[in-house]
């Protein structure tokens, strides 16, 4: 029955990932706050551009069969020069953002160039000349010289356009640190990128603050994003500035990092949509919520949100006590209810209770926990009780039948004929017999419960998961509303293995029915 | 005599699914004719321009947009019948809405006592003759917003039960009858959906619309809903399989499309419908759930969810809580007490008692 159980919770992995999948495709036609017309037209279109890709909205939604990477882009801006036009202009600015990481796809192809062209490609690279801070930026922004400059930076330098290079240089930089190793990186400009953010850790003490700092120097150089760490910073601060180099990496690592073989297949699968959440999923904590910045003159910067496992973990707890309370105190006041009712079965004492219950089951939990508020009551714990009221129905009524049944069978009446007491024959002999369905009835309980657990947090201003769903829902904030959709059928799914095992321990006979039934695959 | 024939008769002779049935008639009634209780237009009104009959419904749009003093000048001539509360679900009731919103080109048509007969009440009106109920926060009548209630709650868990046990029915006889593979994926996925919360998947729906609508509520619902109903479809589709006037059909040559709609499908729908009625119970409160949160339909739509949640926010009047929480209650208790005769009566092992 064990390894029934754990095969069961293997498989759902399996079924989490289908979850997410569907969740995800569903999600996707989330109207995104950039596709807003009003927003739209008081955006600049490079803004709004850079915007939908922070958001991803420019990726496939499941695969990309021609995921872009540096070397697509580089041959996109040398075939946009070669045509001229104002697409020359807007692929020079390109390849200025791009930086070193296309050299060793451009600097070779120099020569399948018209000599015009050629040239202009040249001098369009001396930006990036300049921010390698090599000696002879001169040339390369002179246009009777630039080609042969390139030619030449090509012949010598090409072969520190190796990785394996870049990764010693980055690692002695992390343990030894110093300005010289800076300027060897800083030389080979976007080229280092990927290794140098591959290494970026978050710090955890001063010294990680230095290695981090370091890092991120170089980063910022040879981007132009602004965005260092600063000598004064304190450890969080450091930390939330890592954290945005590596959500800026998420964003535009294809820009600058080449794929080939193995990682060209996995750049099919990881640079799409849901590659992109997936991966923020596993490595960042499922992500930040993600905000538009409307208004960059308001003075006080909101703090950065706190990445959705946090959020979740924080507020979780509380909405779990709460379901979790009310159905345990609902059953607890339930089972003697049902015991009660059955034992009168055809009197009034049954009809009294069974329309009892049906009252509670019937009231709203709203009125009822709005009333209470009013009253003076507050907490977890009157949260929990009004939640209770309407859950007490079902179980009574449940038990209220199969203690009846339970009662009129066999083993029962021999006891009684033995001369147990009508209590002793119910409570000792009936009752076991008859918790099965109830037990069974228990574990479908908190998926129901939970749309009264939202009203009653509402209502007792309790921070759980509901204020934050609705919140989502209003802010279309779909990271949250994944991972909530996630941790409920993960929830759902260990209530179903712990129901089975819950089950083979009131009744024994069970659990070969049970393996046997669900193995049957 | 047919199993449904003698589960008529037990469910006629049973007191509580008559209380149950009377209850809920009444509020149905209430919701499906709230015109002819609540609203701004007249019944019916003969006058020199014809005879109108219901003439807010067959011109909506005309008479939304009028004040209450433009209609009764409207209808000043009419032999007119008018409903019991004068005001519709979303007639606001503005103070500023009075005097110059009069046609200007014929003063002397003007009763004399007209703007000051009809005080049109505030937001937040207390009961008062004009309104039974008083006005809510946005001076809409408090009784006319209950009657349309009624049509909201029912409407959409009808509706949503309705698709959520059509859908059901169909995959949970399907995978009684193909046993294969498609068996075992629907088990799988009957138990993922079961499990699902259904407040979660509405959020999910609310989140990719724009515009809150009623009729993706009850798709959010009944995608939820038809697990269970498919579930019970299933086991009792297998379970008649191997009764033996399966067999005994078999034996005589019927095809197994025969057996299945003929044999098997008609003992499952029993339980179906049952679990189905249930299913509004709960229904309704979901969406008295949902609409208290904000996250029903359109504000415009009458909910009784979202005037409890407007008694939240206004601790001064009860009846915004206890008005709306007795009709709720009234609408579950009714429904529950019909669903529990209605599986009394057609549960085959009790057909020999009473």
């Amino acid at each position: 029955m064990l390894a029934h159980a754990l095969r069961r919770l293997l498989w759902t992995i399996p079924a989490l990932i289908g979850v997410s999948l569907i969740t995800f495709l569903f999600l996707s036609y989330v109207p995104d706050p950039t596709d807003d017309p009003a927003f739209a037209a008081r955006t600049a279109p490079a803004e709004l551009d850079r915007l939908r890709r922070e958001r991803f909205l420019d990726l496939p939604r499941l695969f990309n069969a021609s995921p872009r990477d540096v070397r697509a882009r580089a041959e996109e801006i040398v075939a946009a020069i070669d045509r001229g036009g104002p697409d020359a202009d807007e692929g020079r600015r390109e390849l200025v953002r791009l930086g070193g990481a296309t050299l060793p796809f451009i600097l070779p192809r120099l020569d399948s160039l018209s000599p015009d062209k050629r040239q202009e490609l040249a001098v369009a690279l001396a930006p990036i000349a300049r921010r390698m801070g090599i000696e002879g930026v001169d040339d390369a922004a002179a246009p009777d010289r630039a080609v042969a400059f390139w030619t030449r930076f090509w012949d010598d330098r090409g072969i520190e356009f190796r990785h394996a290079s870049v990764r010693s240089a980055v690692s002695r930089l992390v343990r030894y640190g110093s300005s010289s190793r800076v300027g060897d990186l800083i030389e080979l400009d976007t080229f280092v990128l990927d290794d140098v953010l591959g290494a970026l850790e978050s710090p955890h003490d001063q010294a990680g603050v230095r290695r981090a700092a370091a890092l991120v120097d170089v980063a910022a150089h040879v981007t132009g994003k602004d965005d260092r760490i600063l000598p004064g910073d304190t450890l969080d601060g450091a930390r939330a500035c890592v954290d945005r180099w590596h959500s800026f990496w998420t964003v535009y690592r294809g820009d600058f990092t080449f794929d080939a073989g193995v990682g060209r297949v996995a750049g099919m699968v990881l640079e799409t949509r849901y590659g992109k959440w997936a991966y923020e999923a596993v490595t960042h904590r499922f992500g930040r919520p993600q905000t538009l910045v409307r208004d960059r003159d308001s003075a006080p910067a909101p703090p950065p949100p706190s990445p959705v496992l946090d959020e979740l973990a924080a507020r979780l707890p509380v909405t779990l006590t709460i379901v979790l309370g009310a159905i345990l105190l609902a059953y607890a006041v339930a089972i003697p209810l049902g015991a009660l009712a059955a034992a009168y079965r055809g009197q009034r004492v049954n009809v009294a209770v069974m329309l009892g219950v049906l009252a509670l089951y019937a009231t709203p939990s709203a009125a009822i926990a709005v009333m209470v508020r009013r009253a003076g009551g507050g907490g977890v714990l009157a949260a929990i009780a009004v939640l209770a009221l309407a859950l007490v129905a079902a179980p009574t009524a449940q038990q209220s039948a199969s203690l009846s049944l339970a009662i009129s069978a066999d083993h029962v009446r021999a006891a009684t004929a033995r001369g147990a007491d009508r209590a002793r024959a119910v409570f000792v002999h009936a009752l076991r017999n008859a918790l099965l369905p109830v037990g069974t009835l228990a574990t479908m309980e908190g998926p129901m419960a939970l749309g009264g657990a939202f009203v009653v947090e509402r209502v007792f201003d309790l921070h759980g998961i509901g204020e934050a769903t609705i919140l989502a829902v209003q802010q279309r904030d779909t990271g949250w509303l994944m991972a909530i959709s996630m941790i409920a059928a993960l929830i759902a799914a260990l209530v179903v293995v712990a129901g089975d095992l819950a089950a083979t321990v009131i009744d024994p006979r069970l659990g070969p029915a049970l393996v046997a039934r669900r193995s049957r695959r | 005599m047919s199993h449904a024939l003698v589960a008529w008769r037990r469910l006629a002779k049973s007191r509580r699914a008559v209380f149950g049935l009377v209850l809920l008639g009444l509020l149905a009634l209430t919701g499906i004719f709230a015109e002819v209780i609540a609203s701004p237009a007249p019944i019916l009104a003969v006058g020199p321009h014809g005879i109108a009959i219901l003439p807010g419904v067959v011109h909506a749009s005309a008479y939304a947009a009028r004040s209450r003093a433009e209609i009764e000048l409207l209808h000043r001539d009419d032999a007119a019948l008018w409903p019991l509360v004068r005001y519709g679900p979303n007639t606001r009731s503005m103070p500023e809405a009075m005097p110059e919103a009069m046609p200007e080109a014929m003063p002397e048509a003007i009763p004399e006592a007209m703007p000051e007969a009809i005080p049109e009440a505030a937001p937040r009106a207390t009961v008062a003759c004009d309104h039974l109920l008083g006005t809510d926060a946005e001076g809409r009548d408090l009784l006319a917003r209950l009657v349309y209630g009624a049509r909201t709650a029912l409407g959409l868990s009808l509706g949503a039960v309705l698709l959520g046990m059509l859908l059901g029915v169909a995959l949970g006889g399907l995978a009684g009858y193909e046993r294969g593979f498609w068996n075992d994926r629907l088990v799988r996925l009957v138990e993922t959906v079961d499990t699902f919360p259904t407040i979660i998947v509405v959020a999910l729906v609310r989140a990719i619309e724009r515009q809150p609508s009623a009729l993706s509520l009850v798709v959010a619902v009944a995608l939820v809903r038809w697990a269970e109903v498919a579930r019970l479809v299933r086991a009792e589709v297998v379970r008649a399989s191997a009764e033996d006037y399966v067999i005994a059909a078999q034996a005589l040559g019927a095809t197994p499309r025969r057996i299945f709609l003929r044999h098997a499908l008609p003992s499952a729908i029993g339980p179906a419908i049952v679990s189905s009625v249930f299913g509004v119970a709960s229904v309704v409160l979901l969406e008295a759930a949902i609409s208290f949160l904000g996250m029903g339909a359109e504000s415009h739509v009458a909910s009784w969810g979202e005037t409890l949640a407007e008694g939240a926010r206004d601790p001064e009047r009860l009846r915004l809580l206890v008005c709306p929480g007795a009709l709720l209650a009234a609408t579950v208790g009714g429904t529950y007490l019909i669903a529990a005769a209605l599986r009394d009566a057609t549960d085959p092992r009790l057909a020999g008692q009473r």
